[in-house]
């Protein structure tokens, strides 16, 4: 039985990852990154991830970007559009821990709205970084066991 | 039942319809959320809201000294980091009497008008690609990247460079890396009339920015545009030429002007200024001075005079009180404006200086800020397809509004 199950695991994972549709949610100076991370030079389309306008179609939030607590409500709304099942990625030193801006408007780090599982840090990060973030991500997704059907794995928060 | 369960309906072609257009939409340019009131699809008001990125960058730059600022400058127009750096360097500068040796000012006019490129390549990619033009947006990103590779060769960074400094530039650059700008000069000419032959006489493109979001001078002066947006409309305004700086009055070129103040005027306008750009970059590496580049009198990051550095050891309490007062001695009080042509307009900054290290009040006057002020007048009686095409044409930057 656990023979087929790693089976099943092995199959959806690699359908999951091979896949990754990011719903684009630029914010700041990231999303310029981000944009080129699609564009021409670092095309992104080679592994899959097409970037979709719409969260009902993706399955990751890449937060590009300062996040403010006038952004916050927004940033969550979009992820509880999100079906499951959804990662997210938070883009740049901003999105991991509030960066420079240590004020009194910025949120010190999306983990604080939204479940993060992968961290790319620099102001901005590098296409190449954001990039490999996303095979981290890729990587991440096929470690993953029995996520789906009656056994699918809902976020806590 | 209530009663009001069984009235018709009302017709909405017949009353007015209120949208919410952002903040997390993939044409508004960033955060900007425009609160919509349509008749049908007909625009009759439109309100922009801003604020969703304000970072509380003007309060921060208040608790830094004036060497730290400038990064912070680097996030306000994200797309042309090199020009807020210069804006800011430029007020610094006149505050403190100092003025950046020849090479210095050759370089920093280089390097802003190579950010000046890359701006309206971004511009040209999203705005073509908001009305639907994907080419556009694959080939400019293409001629950006290299213009990022060259700024990663000049100063290490892509997007955030801080290179401009108080008092010059952070180093010289290497005779190779000139020599790469200088070839790539004519073949990004070439890819500019590439970009003319793909949009320019294109019906789709004509249809979709001719005659729309149309202002006039008088209009445009009162709304206080400036930049290509201004240019747009026949005003000849242009703060290289007016109030110049840096190596601009040594330097030929031309401002660009439109005629008719609509979306298809403002891209020729930004087409032509590419070229000029080209220009002045050909110009700067022709004319390109020996010697230093940045001022002997300037003050290093320590704000300390005479290019002296704390060392860490040293930097007690004691010491630190010594450094204030040190550094209260060459910096004089006083208020300043000083303003650049940055790629969207006039950038200005407005320091009031106590005479301390560290800037009293630091006001970033932001071109996208006031353009945005202008959106309703321009979307007034367009359709909603058309919005997307103001929103583009007006070429904003949320980081740079918002602040």
């Amino acid at each position: 039985m656990e023979l087929i199950w790693g089976k099943i695991d092995e199959i959806i994972n690699w359908a999951r990852a091979g896949s990754l549709w990011p719903v684009t949610f630029g914010l700041a100076c990231c999303a310029i990154e981000m944009m080129a991370a699609g564009a021409a030079r670092n095309d992104l389309d080679r592994f899959g991830i097409i970037f979709r306008a719409s969260p009902r179609q993706a399955d990751v939030l890449i937060v590009a970007g300062t996040l403010t607590y006038k952004m916050a409500p927004i940033l969550r709304r979009v992820y509880d559009q999100m079906s499951h099942p959804r990662w997210v990625v938070a883009m740049g030193s901003c999105a991991c821990s509030g960066g420079v801006f240590r004020t009194y408007s910025t949120v010190q780090g999306v983990d604080q709205i939204v479940p993060v599982d992968i961290y790319v840090p620099g102001c901005p990060p590098r296409p190449e970084a954001l990039i490999e973030g996303l095979l981290k991500l890729q990587k991440v997704i096929k470690e993953e066991r029995r996520n789906w059907g009656p056994y699918a794995r809902k976020s806590l928060i | 039942m209530p009663e009001n369960r069984l009235s018709e309906p009302e017709d909405p072609f017949l009353s007015v319809l209120e949208l919410q257009m952002g903040p997390q939409h993939p044409s508004t340019h960033g955060v900007l959320k425009l609160h919509l009131k349509l008749e049908g699809e007909r625009i009759v008001d439109c309100e922009p809201i801003v604020g969703f990125l304000h970072r509380g960058l003007e309060k921060l730059a208040e608790n830094f000294t004036y060497p730290q600022v400038l990064p912070l400058t680097d996030r306000l127009d994200y797309i042309s980091a090199m020009n807020n750096n210069t804006g800011y360097c430029l007020v610094v500068e006149r505050l403190l009497g100092i003025e950046p040796p020849p090479r210095g000012k050759y370089l920093r006019t280089m390097v802003c008008e190579l950010a000046r490129i890359a701006s309206h390549l971004l511009w040209l990619a999203t705005h073509a690609l908001d009305i639907g033009a994907m080419t556009v947006f694959l080939y400019c990103f293409r001629e950006r990247e290299q213009i990022l590779n060259f700024f990663e060769e000049i100063c290490g960074a892509r997007l955030t460079v801080s290179y401009p400094r108080i008092g010059g530039v952070r180093m010289d650059v290497e005779e190779a890396t000139l020599e790469k700008v200088y070839n790539f000069l004519p073949e990004m000419e070439r890819r500019i009339d590439e970009y003319e032959g793909l949009l320019s006489e294109n019906r789709i493109w004509l249809e979709r920015t001719v005659g729309v979001g149309v202002i006039t001078a008088e209009e445009a002066i009162a709304y206080g545009l400036t930049g290509p947006s201004l240019r747009g409309s026949g005003v000849p305004y242009d703060v290289r030429k007016h109030f110049p700086y840096d190596a601009y009055p040594e330097v030929e070129f031309e401002v660009p002007v439109g005629k008719n103040g609509d979306t298809y005027d403002r891209y020729k306008c930004r087409l032509q200024e590419m070229r000029q750009s080209i220009r002045i970059i050909r110009q700067c590496i022709e004319k390109l001075p020996e010697g230093e580049v940045v001022s002997e009198l300037t003050p290093d990051l320590d704000m300390m005079p005479g290019g002296r550095m704390l060392k860490a050891e040293a930097f007690n309490e004691v010491a630190f009180i010594s450094f204030l007062q040190e550094a209260k001695e060459i910096f004089p009080k006083g208020e300043l404006y000083s303003a650049v042509e940055g790629a969207k307009g006039e950038l200005g900054f407005y320091l009031v200086s106590d005479g301390s290290g560290r800037p009293y009040r630091l006001h970033i006057r932001a071109p996208s800020f006031i353009h945005i002020s202008a959106i309703p007048k321009l979307a007034k009686d367009h359709l909603i397809a058309d919005l997307v095409a103001i929103i583009g044409t007006l070429d904003i930057v949320m980081g740079e509004c918002d602040r």
